[in-house]
């Protein structure tokens, strides 16, 4: 007769296991990024709290297996067994040939397989490449931020944190101590202490002993000061850890919907948000994340606080004005989202056309002498169209240098100056466009 | 399970520990787990309820559960193990599954119960691998808390690469290095005894005293002294590894539960055979004595016509249960022996019959489970006869190249059954896994090692060699060296008409190819 239990024990070594795997496949997930940021159904989806599936590759174990040294002729020389109705010469099985170029032996045979990855998960793996500040758990499952400065002393540490300076300094006030000591218990003259001092390097009981004994000949002729490391007298720099307080990020999001910006460049723009706001919200600097979406339809009409889902849905008609936008921008700052109280974010998408510069500019400015954390200018360029845009202005305005990034074209000013005028082309720029955004050297 | 069905189940589980007594089963208590999918999923990865921790098997894991997750298929109907004489059998059942299938299974290990501790090639183990495992599982934990995950992870990668390269002799004794050592020494002695004594030309006799005194040299100090085929183990028996007793640990515990793999490997067909066969007149047997429904004994019908065959690959549990149904049938009519064999007709074959040997069939049965394993059941033309091996359609493929379109194509080659047994049996030898050897530990007298491929028409993928050779230094510490063949040309379907030796040398830091 036979045992039979009934278990509700779900698996615990798989999924921590699996994690490991995970781990493991990090690099491969943060490379797939670039493809997995475009995707049409996470953007269009909410996937906060959720899992989402990803191409990813397979790991394997490199061993000695079958295969082709060379690749020229594809992978022939193979055999098995198999059943079934048919005739010598049948064809059971057909691979088409390998394009030219690549060859058999390129990667180890790992295939590709779709894993689920927690939406969070993903989000703190692109962070990390991005380079976003340190992001760790606690133990309960919260997540903090760390700070780390080097500050105050101690008596213990690794000796690149040593604190020559004090220490020295130190060194040398246990000299004239054990000098005056010396001389306090033997009454020996200044000379004298020092000898013994000295030949028995700095060691108080020695040099005692050798007073006690008798000091016949003094080698030193004059009293020179040396420095005396004791245990427990050597200083080192503290490592103090600060906990960064939790606040609000608010992100003020413009988006251009004149006739000018057609799907794809909204796409592009409504890409860029959704994910600078997912990567803030799992910063842990910031326990929420208020967003405001403002469009600007065309010439003479009023720029509009609309939800994001009417921003994507919205078409306006007629030409540009920016200012328009950014005339709402900092007006909610004022009102509403002092910059005393909330991390502010502004990011504006739009083709870049404009028929007030100068009123733009003058709008932007405003907005970023207001203690803001960041402001993104970003231009969607698709197709590579040559029209006349507010980029040049706007480099000039605030001297900003360009540079090339991963396809997209990034001007920035100096460190003081919370903006960034990006230039993208197409979907593929979305990546790098929001690692140039929320890099850290550029925060305030 | 609802507690109805879970009632029912230990009745009928009652009834089938009768039944196969009655069909003089061997067998003890099986400990039989519903459990959740995961839990499948989990012991389909590690092997065992409790394994190493691993990203290897985290891997597997994750594959096989998001599969089930997805697509409800993709992990076994169940999962044994522990069928040693000296282990407790333990199942795993997935929770959720129809009834008719949980009876099937229950009555298909108790043929794998049955065919473990009677086949004597599976009854010499004596390792409780199950537990060996568990207590396993918490010394790596350990190291890893100790060493860290990386370095514990690259041991048991450096492990996982390496334990396969066995020596193919089937249910091999090892022995040690220093046993055949003193064989060879004693033969070389004898020889050298023998050529001293010997008449004949004296310089001739001086030259080969000379030659075997030579051999007799190299053999003293030569390691390992003939090629071995168990490159592991070999390798292990004079790392410098063992100044870290935690990647000997690893190594140990993986290698043995490898052995432990190779030789269920050597009987799969016999024992999913004898487990299929057995679970097909169990469950008919209930379902005559009323015990499971009509409906059910369809349900438990249709999973064992799940065991269809697929026309690239050979399925055991079709293929096996067949043949001992075709075993039974075959000896119940006498249609074995010389007068049999000797028959060439296969009309005569086919109605081939001798009259008193009704009920002899069992009995081969139960001795081909017993004394056999898979090499010798597949070369033995008297048991897997031509007929059989027309009926199930078995055929030999290989892959070439269209010479028209340039795709890679698997072409039905051969039929002839002397063909599909040769072919089978050596596919029962290697199991598709190159063939290895150490040939030298002391090669140049430098102590690098030496290993060489055996070549036999397919050649070794140079990017996954290189990564294992990587593996083989970790293991080593100093320069290791590979001998194997690189095809040189081919002919218009693909086919080796020349090649050239290779030699690929790692030395820590580069790879070079001689």
């Amino acid at each position: 007769m036979s045992v039979i239990i009934v278990s509700d024990e779900e698996a615990t070594q798989g999924p921590e296991d699996a994690k490991w795997h995970r781990d493991k496949q990090i690099d491969d997930i943060k490379e797939r990024i670039p493809d997995i940021i475009t995707n049409e159904d996470i953007i269009t989806s909410d996937p906060t709290g959720k899992k989402i599936v990803i191409p990813i590759r397979i790991l394997e174990v490199p061993d000695f297996r079958h295969g082709n040294r060379k690749g020229e002729k594809g992978n022939a020389g193979g055999y098995g067994i198999g059943a079934g109705r048919g005739s010598p010469g049948d064809i059971i099985g057909r691979e088409k040939r390998k394009e030219k170029g690549s060859k058999a032996g390129d990667g180890l045979s790992s295939g590709m397989t779709e894993a689920e990855i927690d939406f969070d998960e993903l989000l703190i793996s692109w962070a990390e490449l991005i380079g976003l500040p340190n992001i760790r758990r606690r133990s309960d499952g919260t997540i903090y931020e760390m700070e780390w400065r080097i500050g105050g002393t101690t008596d213990s540490g690794p000796i690149s944190l040593l604190k020559h300076k004090d220490t020295g300094a130190e060194a040398c006030k246990i000299f004239f101590a054990f000098m005056q000591i010396l001389q306090n218990e033997t009454g020996e003259d200044e000379l004298t202490c020092y000898n013994a001092l000295k030949e028995s390097e700095g060691g108080l009981n020695e040099a005692r002993d050798l007073l006690e004994k008798g000091m016949t000949e003094l080698k030193y002729t004059e009293v020179e000061p040396f420095l005396i490391y004791a245990d427990g007298h050597l200083l080192f720099n503290e490592m103090l850890e600060k906990e960064i307080p939790v606040t609000t990020a608010v992100i003020l999001f413009a988006l251009d919907v004149s006739y000018s910006m057609d799907r794809d460049r909204k796409f592009i723009a409504i890409s860029l948000l959704f994910w600078i706001r997912h990567l803030l919200r799992v910063h842990p600097r910031y326990k929420r994340i208020i967003v405001r979406c403002i469009i600007h339809p065309g010439t003479h009409e009023k720029a509009e606080i609309v939800s994001a889902e009417e921003a994507f849905a919205r078409v306006g008609s007629g030409g540009t004005e920016i200012y328009a936008a950014f005339e709402v921008m900092n007006q909610l700052v004022e009102a509403e989202y002092p910059t005393g109280h909330y991390d502010v974010y502004g990011l504006y998408c739009s083709d870049g056309e404009d028929f007030d510069i100068p009123h733009t500019i003058e709008e932007i400015r405003k907005f970023v002498t207001r203690d803001i954390s960041m402001l993104g200018y970003a231009e969607v360029r698709v197709g590579g169209s040559e029209e006349k845009t507010i980029m040049p202005e706007l480099v000039k305005a605030f001297d900003l240098r360009m540079e090339a990034h991963g396809g997209i074209s990034v001007s920035a000013g100096s460190k003081e100056l919370p903006l960034i005028a990006i230039t993208l082309h197409d979907k593929a720029g979305v990546g790098p466009a929001i690692a140039q955004f929320l890099q850290k050297e550029r925060w305030s | 399970m609802k507690p109805k069905e879970l009632e029912r189940f230990k009745k009928i589980d009652r009834r089938i520990t009768e039944i196969c007594a009655e069909m003089g089963l061997e067998g003890r208590e099986i400990t039989f787990v519903f459990v959740p999918p995961s839990r499948m999923s989990e012991a389909m990865a590690y092997g065992f309820p409790r394994n190493i921790p691993s990203w290897i098997a985290g891997r597997d894991f994750d594959i096989n559960d998001t599969i089930w997750r997805h697509t409800g298929s993709g992990i076994p109907y169940e999962v044994i193990w522990g069928f040693g004489i000296h282990e407790e059998p333990k199942a795993f059942l997935v929770k959720g599954y129809p009834f008719a299938l949980q009876v099937l299974i229950n009555a298909h290990c108790r043929g794998h119960e049955h065919f473990s501790l009677s086949n004597k090639f599976l009854r010499r183990r004596t390792i409780n691998l199950a537990e060996q495992a568990r207590l396993a599982t918490e010394r790596v934990r350990g190291y890893i808390r100790e060493y860290g995950r990386e370095a514990v992870g690259m041991a048991i990668e450096a492990t996982h690469s390496l334990k396969k390269y066995m020596d193919p002799t089937p249910f091999q004794v090892i022995v040690s290095e220093d046993d055949i050592r003193t064989v060879l020494l004693d033969r070389k002695k004898s020889e050298l005894e023998a050529v001293g004594r010997a008449s004949g030309d004296r310089e001739e006799r001086e030259t080969h005293i000379k030659r075997i005194e030579g051999e007799l040299k190299v053999l003293k100090t030569k390691t390992p002294p003939v090629p071995n085929y168990n490159v592991l183990r070999c390798i292990l028996e004079s790392t410098p590894a063992e100044h870290d007793p935690y990647r000997l640990d690893i190594a140990n515990v993986l290698l043995d539960q490898e052995e432990y793999l190779r030789d269920n490997m050597g009987t799969k067909l016999a024992n999913e055979g004898c487990a299929s066969y057995l679970h097909r007149k169990i469950t008919k047997r209930l379902f005559e004595e009323g015990r499971i429904s009509d409906e059910e004994f369809g349900v438990a019908s249709h999973f064992n016509s799940l065991v269809m065959a697929d026309s690239k690959s050979f399925n055991w549990y079709l293929v096996g249960a067949a043949f001992f149904e075709d075993i039974e049938d075959r000896w119940n009519k006498g249609q074995f022996g010389k007068a049999y064999m000797d028959c060439k007709d296969p009309n005569k074959r086919q109605t081939f019959f001798r009259p008193g040997f009704g009920g002899e069939g069992i009995k081969k049965v139960f001795d081909i489970w017993e004394n056999y394993n898979d090499r010798m059941i597949i070369s033995d033309p008297e048991l897997f006869s031509d007929e059989f091996i027309r009926a199930m359609e078995i055929f030999i493929w290989e892959r070439k190249i269209d010479p028209q379109t340039g795709d890679i194509i698997d072409v039905r080659t051969h039929t002839e059954p002397d063909d599909v047994r040769a072919m089978l049996a050596y596919r029962h030898t290697l199991y598709g896994i190159p063939l290895l050897c150490v040939m030298n530990k002391n090669h140049d007298r430098r102590r690098e090692l030496y290993i060489r491929h055996d070549y036999s028409g397919l050649e070794l993928d140079p990017k996954a060699e290189s990564g294992a050779m990587e593996y083989l230094y970790y293991w080593w510490e100093k320069p290791v060296h590979l001998e194997t063949r690189e095809i040189v040309e081919r002919n218009e379907s693909g086919t080796p008409t020349k090649t050239k030796g290779i030699i690929h040398s790692y030395d820590g830091k580069n790879h070079t190819f001689k």
